[in-house]
């Protein structure tokens, strides 16, 4: 008799002590860990509590780059599982440019290949 | 006030249960006769980076989508909502029907802004807000207004 065998059994006797059915049994499983806990802000002392300082943006979780593959196997492109697309990498975000506007600093040029000057013309 | 306004003070004024209301207006009174202002202006900011580290907004491109991620975050919670407005130097935040005032009452809007100061200073640091720029609540506004209005921007420490 397996482990499963002999659990189901003892279930079984446990609801007839108690003249219950246990075909409406189910086993208790712990949920499954999606992403980072939501309403972490709790009153149990102990209990898994939001650092008192603000997370600077390097502590940010950013996307996992996928494993490169072994081969330059050219692959139909599969959209981001985020609903945020993350931008190419050295593309100032929208916000980027806003904030340092706001913070008076220069605003970040996009890296060479994008923007208007990527397309300017060089003198030959 | 206008129409707008009187409709969000009508939603404002349902935000806060009878169950928690009187005891948020004794505890208020109670932090108001203990502590000068500023320190529960400070308290106020502190719990408000918790609920914001608590509620966290992942990393945004654009205003809106920042917006929206405000907004589902006080959604959940039912705390109103937020827009945002680009100004020339500042970023404008306005939060309507929190229950905030209609919990602690009318005389406590001085410090009690402090909480959205330190929920939006928070996400906004999350999204690589530069150090020169804070979020600070304008003065409450004298026409009975049921919003708060703050800056993102560069103030005078």
């Amino acid at each position: 008799m397996s482990n499963d065998d002999r659990e189901a059994e003892d279930v079984a006797g446990l609801f007839r002590k108690f003249g219950g059915d246990a075909k409406g049994y189910k086993e208790f499983e712990p949920a499954p860990e999606v992403g980072q806990p939501q309403g972490a802000w709790t009153l149990i002392p102990g209990a898994s509590a939001a650092p008192a300082a603000p997370v600077p943006p390097a502590a940010v979780p950013a996307p996992a780059a996928p494993a490169p593959a072994p081969a330059p196997v050219p692959t139909p492109s599969a959209p981001a599982p985020s609903a945020v697309a993350a931008p190419p990498a050295g593309t100032p975000r929208e916000l980027d440019l806003l904030f340092a506007r706001l913070a008076g600093q220069p605003q970040p040029a996009p890296e060479g290949g994008h923007g208007l000057m990527s397309r300017w013309r060089k003198p030959s | 006030m206008t129409d707008k306004d009187a409709l969000l003070s009508y939603y404002e004024r349902r935000t806060c249960s009878a169950q928690w209301m009187e005891f948020n207006r004794a505890f208020a009174a109670e932090l108001s006769a203990g502590l000068p202002p500023e320190d529960i202006r400070q308290l106020f900011r502190r719990i408000g980076e918790r609920i914001a580290l608590a509620l966290p907004v992942e990393r945004c491109d654009t205003v809106e989508q920042l917006r929206d991620g405000f907004n589902a975050r006080w959604e959940a919670i039912d705390w109103g909502f937020a827009a945002l407005q680009e100004q020339a130097d500042h970023l404008r935040i306005v939060h309507a029907c929190s229950p905030l005032a209609m919990a602690f009452g009318p005389d406590t809007e001085d410090w009690a802004s402090g909480f959205f100061e330190g929920a939006y200073q928070t996400w906004f640091a999350v999204q690589g807000t530069p150090p020169a720029l804070r979020v600070q609540a304008e003065a409450a506004p004298t026409d009975g207004s049921p919003q708060v209005m703050l800056r993102l921007g560069r103030f005078q420490r």
